[in-house]
């Protein structure tokens, strides 16, 4: 009894690899989308504080179409693996996707041409999907007992989820009824959540299965975790009041006790590299170590922009450093190593022996994806900063080269995985 | 806690796949000091009885038949867990972190109770150290989804074993 065997006893939470990999490759399409968006729209990226356009279009190709699709793609994969209890409905997962992939492209065209209707479709296909994707996690981690470190910040996300949802619904009906008294103020509060809330946590959680998982190493401290978990949760809620009715301290309390949280939470990080069994971690390492030195850069940012100490021109570094800068590069540096891992899992047949994580993962598109989404973070921020479009022009030309090179990564793992798997169709036919 | 509390039985838990040991330490943490309870499990839990001896407990398991042990513990400030494998019966291997004990169809590595990712953790410090003709059956509490490519990065594979009710068992050796 070999390899196949083995798996068999884990299928019930070994999900079919074509349902994780459909949220991986439209992640991968919505990540080229948007810095092909941002390369063509880089003058309207300037000063940008809100509003409908092709820069929120692209921002929310980032947010919704790359980061929360692979979030969902790995939950869904790793929540059952990690908790030991399969799923609920494949079915419903599927449904998730179909809801969720094309709501996030009818809201992006309809954000980028300005058209309600289009919102209106593509914002409730993407809110159902949401809702849908919370309930299947809910009832995943309501069955847990034991993992207390990853529900604690998981709840906070789904609690993050459901905010983020009822403030994005708001704000897409203000667009056609206009009943905000501050639909910026709104918006922020929206971006917060969303941002920190519900893809943070759900970052800063999944780090406690994933890093030690890709470095070898023991786990976590769940003290730190937990601390870390719920003074996040409680500067959440005190951002969101102190955004939504204007009241400037409350802000900046969120923001320290943001720092405080980012802080543990480095530091468990930090406790569980030191004791890794595997030294060389490559280039993945590089871009999530990357997302942990932006991560508390976007919180001094933000205090700043909350202080007025940027300009109107200068706020949107905020956002930038935020999703692209911690959340992008954090995602895309797990992505590189959970696909080919995946992969590998779900090469196998009965009796042969999987194809290797290395011999599936090309190292050269991922490299030179590496350069271009640093040069991308490093033009942006200089663009910015000296309100020189063409820098940011340039900045996303250099991270859609690095979109693309991701997506020849994705391809050519595939294809290996394909070939691998038809050569041990042809040796079982022979046998 | 009445004498009729000090008894639990975690088949019924392993059965249904949830994973008991926050149970089992919740109901230890209320044992006074110089108290005993007493646990029902489908096999000996070495793990846990380390976890147990962390918190001053010494322990005695007792196989009633194939798929029923009972553990006495006993809150004596000790933390001795008898019968355990000693490092001499395994000299000469590094220390993987879980206990280990040789018998005539191999290394036996018991990871069952340990938090993820120690398990392959110690199966590779373990795979790492031993002769490339070694054969390492490993007794599990789950299926290692994750170690199995590991593994086989390393040229190393691993086959499912007949195992008990609640164990899983897998036999761990160089890739044909």
């Amino acid at each position: 009894m070999l390899f196949g065997d083995f798996m068999m006893g884990a299928r019930s939470r070994l999900l079919p690899p074509s349902l994780p990999f459909r949220f991986f490759g439209a992640a991968i399409f919505f990540h080229i989308a948007a810095w092909a968006l941002l390369t063509v729209f880089a003058d309207d990226a300037m000063g940008f504080v809100g509003g409908t356009g092709h820069v929120l279009a692209a921002l929310h190709m980032i947010t919704l179409g790359v980061l929360a699709m692979t979030a969902m793609g790995a939950a869904f994969q790793l929540l059952p693996v990690a908790t030991k209890r399969p799923v609920r409905s494949v079915r419903a997962c599927k449904a998730v996707f179909w809801l969720f992939m094309p709501g996030v492209a009818i809201l992006a065209h309809g954000m980028g041409h300005q058209t309600p209707l289009a919102q209106g479709i593509g914002g409730t296909l993407v809110v159902a999907a949401l809702a849908l994707f919370g309930v299947l996690v809910a009832d995943n981690l309501r069955r847990v007992t034991d993992m207390r470190v990853v529900t604690d910040y998981a709840w906070i996300a789904l609690g993050s989820l459901a905010l983020l949802g009822t403030l994005g619904a708001v704000l897409l009906a203000d667009l056609s009824f206009g009943f905000l008294p501050d639909h910026r103020a709104v918006a922020t509060a929206h971006g917060v959540i969303a941002a920190y809330g519900f893809m943070g946590m759900l970052a800063m959680g999944f780090s406690f299965i994933l890093v030690p998982m890709f470095a070898l190493s023991p786990p976590p401290d769940s003290t730190l975790g937990k601390r870390s978990a719920w003074l996040g949760g409680t500067a959440l809620v005190l951002a969101l009041a102190g955004l939504v009715h204007g009241i400037a301290p409350l802000v900046f309390v969120a923001g320290a006790l943001g720092l405080g949280s980012v802080a543990l939470y480095l530091r468990a990080m930090h406790k569980v590299l030191s004791g890794r069994m595997r030294k060389r971690l490559g280039d993945s390492f590089i871009l999530i170590r990357l997302a942990w030195v932006m991560m508390p850069t976007s919180v001094v940012i933000g205090l700043l922009a909350a202080a007025g100490v940027l300009s109107d021109r200068t706020a949107p570094l905020f956002g930038f450093v935020l999703v692209f800068g911690w959340l992008l590069s954090f995602l895309m540096g797990v992505l590189q190593r959970i696909m080919p891992f995946l992969a590998s899992m779900h090469s196998v047949k009965k009796g042969v022996k999987p194809v290797l994580v290395s011999a599936l993962t090309a190292d050269r598109p991922l490299r030179l994806h590496l350069i271009c989404h640093c040069t991308a973070l490093a033009l942006v921020t200089v663009g910015i900063l000296s309100g020189e479009s063409l820098l940011v022009r340039i900045g996303a030309a250099a991270g859609l080269i690095g979109a693309l090179s991701f997506a020849s990564f994705a391809v050519l793992l595939w294809r290996r995985m394909r070939q691998h798997l038809n050569q041990v169709t042809q040796t079982s036919e022979k046998q | 806690m009445t004498d009729a509390e000090l008894f639990m039985d975690v088949r019924p838990l392993l059965a249904q796949g949830s994973d008991p040991l926050q149970s089992v330490v919740e109901l230890a943490a209320a044992v006074e000091p110089g108290g005993r309870f007493t646990l029902a499990a489908p096999f000996n839990p070495l793990p846990l009885r380390r976890v147990l001896s962390q918190m001053g407990f010494s322990s005695q398991a007792h196989k009633l038949d194939d798929q029923h042990w009972h553990i006495i513990l006993e809150r004596d400030g000790q933390g001795r867990v008898e019968g355990e494998p000693t490092p001499e019966d395994c000299s000469g291997l590094p220390n993987p972190g879980a206990p280990l004990r040789r018998e005539a169809d191999g290394l036996h590595i018991d990871v069952r109770g340990m938090v993820a990712p120690m398990p392959m953790l110690a199966i590779l410090r373990l795979v790492a150290s031993v002769e490339a003709d070694a054969r390492i059956i490993v007794h599990h509490d789950r299926d290692p989804i994750y170690l199995a490519p590991e593994l086989a990065e390393i040229g190393w594979s691993i086959e499912p074993l007949p195992s008990d009710l609640g164990e899983r068992c897998f036999l761990v050796r160089r890739a044909a």
